[in-house]
């Protein structure tokens, strides 16, 4: 396994894997087990929730409260976007750029492999390290419906997960293109970060003003859409627009890092 | 497929590299031959990195062509680093790993290493491969770097400054890994401020400063006669034009009755001149690679 530069880019940052995985899986289970005792309350507030709420972390339930829905508030429609965002944001800009800072590129770059090779790696490197960080929330609701009364769909929590794997693997490959093209790691992460920012910005505007809904078809949340996928099952169309887009991303990354001065 | 031409391992044509407007290597044309120690001198900022660097292909020139055993450094890319063995200068390795980590990562990426050589690298250098880089010395891990340069005993060795941090004793190991390579007629590309070394191991030299190549000499055989410096007493002195004409002579200082002269290559006319001047005293100075360097770089 240490043959491989996607098994060094995790093993490296195996410490950073394990705390955002072991925080993933324990706000899993908390929200797990908290359901039982707050989903009453959580009835009364969306009943009297203003329109800008529903904005900011996607459609409420009409009626009752499922573990579905609960999850989509609480976890799926804001804070596992946003933490995953910020993750691949990172992994984005120091898949290459670390290793461009620290001077070790060198030592990869002298061997006989090629710059498209070290790209590819490096993504699925991301790749990985998002599915192990998104895989911990799924097992940490999977463990939450046996220890707690909560009889969620496991398979539409792991279709809401993937939504979320794919999102940050988007963001992650728009963040490590900035920092292909340019080498500047502090460019990529603001990059990076002014997309999910400007992303979420883009959906809430779009569904907050009727003149403004065309911008939602330009944010990265419209795409993701964690709640409505907890309850109606993977999105199918818009895993493929981000797959797409991921693809895109990777291919300027290449295109980038190919064509550019490495170690000045 | 390319086949590599070992005969000429570095061959340098033209090579210029600008960052916007500003010129950090013009002109440049080099050649290492096969089995040459060539050293590659030159003050900070003289264009020796960027050079080192395009070679590699981590920077692309911006005019001429870089030829690695006749394979084009850009489009042959990856063919030739079979081939070649790098050390950078302030050479960052991974913390995380031990050294036999590191081999054998690299070894991943396609180095074909010799483990026994690469045992027999660390008893000389005497370091321990199992240790934790970061836990290292700065001069182990110039160790573990060198070892990862020479660990497939490539047929082109690039090294950057590669005896800083070392001590007396493993430089001299070092000069040793350097010649044990060249009879087995590989080729070492050694950039280094260290002029005693580049002395001591070289067969060749090349001056490079401000981005330009200015001169490049033979260390062994002809080099000590390519430079020399004559202390010269006169009981009545000379003018010194009579010497500054001659074309041979670089440089000509008087102090009281004493001229010194220094003479570059032939000096038939310079002895012939100086017999007519009637001296009563004449010494000759050894020289040194420092001299040469200080010829070149002071302004």
């Amino acid at each position: 396994m240490l043959n491989y530069i996607f098994s060094i880019h995790i093993i490296s940052r195996w410490k950073t894997i394990v705390v955002w995985s072991a925080s993933m899986f324990l706000l899993a289970l908390m929200f797990s087990g908290l359901y039982d005792s707050f989903k009453g309350e959580i009835s009364d507030m969306i009943d009297n929730a203003p329109k800008l709420m529903e904005a900011m972390i996607g459609p409420l339930p009409k009626d009752t409260v499922t573990p579905e829905s609960w999850l989509g508030i609480e976890l799926y429609g804001l804070l596992f976007p946003i933490l995953l965002g910020v993750i691949a944001v990172s992994a984005g800009a120091s898949a290459i750029g670390a290793e461009e800072e620290s001077g070790t590129i060198e030592l990869i770059l002298a061997s006989p492999i090629s710059r498209g090779r070290v790209v590819l790696e490096k993504s699925l490197g991301i790749m990985i390290q998002l599915a192990i960080v998104s895989g911990f929330l799924w097992v940490g609701i999977a463990i939450g419906s046996i220890l707690f009364p909560f009889d969620v769909s496991l398979s539409n929590v792991l279709a809401a997960t993937a939504m979320g794997w794919i999102f940050g693997t988007t963001v992650a490959y728009i963040s490590m293109s900035a920092q292909a093209l340019k080498g500047r790691k502090g460019l990529a992460l603001g990059v990076g970060s002014g997309v999910v920012g400007l992303s979420y910005v883009m959906m809430v505007m779009s569904e907050l003003l009727d003149g403004l809904n065309s911008l939602k078809y330009i944010s990265l949340f419209n795409y993701y859409d964690g709640p409505s996928v907890l309850i109606n099952g993977l999105n199918e169309t818009s895993f493929a627009v981000m797959l797409v887009l991921s693809g895109l991303f990777l291919l300027v990354s290449l295109y980038g890092f190919y064509n550019r001065d490495v170690g000045i | 497929m390319n086949s590599i031409k070992t005969d000429v391992p570095v061959e340098i044509t033209g090579f210029s590299k600008t960052y916007g407007t500003k010129i950090a290597v013009d002109r440049l044309d080099l050649k290492v031959n096969e089995g040459e120690v060539f050293g590659f001198l030159g003050p900070n900022g003289a264009g020796k990195s960027t050079t080192i660097r395009s070679i590699l292909n981590f920077l692309t020139p911006s005019d001429g062509k870089i030829s690695i055993f006749g394979l084009d450094s850009v489009k042959n890319s990856v063919a030739i680093k079979n081939h070649i063995g790098y050390l950078a200068g302030d050479i960052s390795l991974y913390d995380s790993m031990s050294g036999y980590q590191l081999f054998k990562y690299l070894t991943g990426l396609g180095k074909n290493t010799n483990w026994d050589y690469v045992n027999d690298l660390a008893n000389r250098l005497q370091i321990s491969p199992q240790a934790k880089i970061g836990t290292l010395s700065k001069g182990n891990k110039q160790k573990i770097g060198l070892i990862q340069a020479f660990m497939h005993q490539p047929k082109l060795l690039i090294l950057d400054e590669p005896t800083s941090g070392l001590d007396p004793l493993m430089k001299q190991v070092f000069y040793e890994m350097v010649l044990q390579m060249k009879h087995l007629g590989n080729s070492v590309f050694v950039s280094s401020h260290d002029l005693n070394e580049v002395q001591h191991i070289c067969d060749k030299a090349a001056f490079i400063k401000s981005g330009r190549l200015i001169a490049t000499e033979n260390i062994r055989g002809a080099f000590e006669f390519s430079l020399r410096r004559y202390t010269i007493t006169f009981p009545k002195l000379p003018e010194l034009s009579v010497f500054e004409k001659i074309e041979s002579v670089s440089e000509v200082t008087q102090d009281e009755n004493k001229l010194t002269v220094t003479v570059k290559g032939d000096i038939s006319e310079f002895i012939k001149t100086l017999s007519d001047q009637d001296p009563i005293d004449l010494s000759e100075e050894e020289t040194s690679l420092e001299d040469i360097f200080m010829k070149y770089y002071e302004d």
